[in-house]
């Protein structure tokens, strides 16, 4: 499972959902509790989601069509800062804005085919356990 | 139980014991019972016991019965933490950010 992939129907213009995805208001009114964000290309994507200090910086920002960022949890050797990319497109459509949602570059934790890889893959779970807590 | 009814703590939690790993590694290849495991991992069957409770409490092993003895086995959908971390985690955000950015068209209209 390196990816994951949904969309969603915002009745409200892009321009709006937009802003929600660039500035530490807009962020907070649905993820997070805390936001720091420079919305710029190499600009930081800081927000601390109920304990999970996610990490990241912006890859791409076009008004109001795309924000593309890079995503981690800061400590984990799961997932860690910066290592996956989540990709947000706008599309407008007659009821407001069309969201995509594309997360991809996650580990992939499919059953490894070999003792090495597995004994691998449980000890990187296990160290994302004890250091993002 | 489903996967999807294990949070991504329980799971993470059930892994960050090496005994409780070492205990995945025996059975997962084929079903064991708990004496076989024991005698694997150099531990007692109580001790055992206790860690594939935790296991299967975290939806990481199942267990079958052949006659009387009870036989277990690594439950490969348990491990798929990741995914059903984003897929519970994204679906529940994004609705969130489309209240919130309703609300907002609906202020300014």
């Amino acid at each position: 499972m390196p990816e994951f992939a949904t969309s969603i129907d915002i009745e409200a213009p892009p321009e709006i959902v937009f802003a929600h995805l660039v500035t530490p208001e807009g962020m907070l009114a649905w993820i997070g509790q805390h936001a720091e964000l420079d919305a710029t290309p190499g600009g930081v994507f800081a927000v601390d989601i109920d304990g999970n200090p996610i990490r990241g910086e912006y890859l791409e920002v076009d008004p109001p069509h795309a924000v593309v960022i890079s995503w981690g949890v800061l400590g984990s050797e799961l997932i860690p800062a910066g290592s996956s990319r989540v990709e947000f497109r706008l599309t407008p459509i007659a009821a407001g804005t069309r969201l995509d949602l594309n997360h991809t570059g996650l580990p992939d934790v499919e059953q490894p085919k070999h003792a090495e890889g597995w004994t691998y893959f449980l000890t990187r779970l296990a160290d994302a356990a004890t250091s993002t807590r | 139980m489903t996967a999807e009814a294990v949070p991504l703590d329980a799971t993470l939690r059930a892994l960050a014991d090496g005994n409780r790993r070492a205990i995945l590694e025996v059975v997962r290849d084929s079903r064991r019972a708990v004496g076989e495991i024991a005698a694997e991992v150099a531990m007692s069957q109580q001790a055992v016991s206790h860690h594939l409770r935790v296991l299967d409490g975290a939806g990481l092993v199942t267990e079958t019965r052949d006659g009387t003895r009870h036989l277990f086995m690594v439950r490969v959908d348990g491990l798929d933490v990741v995914r059903q971390f984003v897929e519970g985690f994204w679906p529940e955000r994004l609705a969130a950010l489309k209240s919130a950015a309703e609300k907002e068209a609906r202020d300014r209209a």
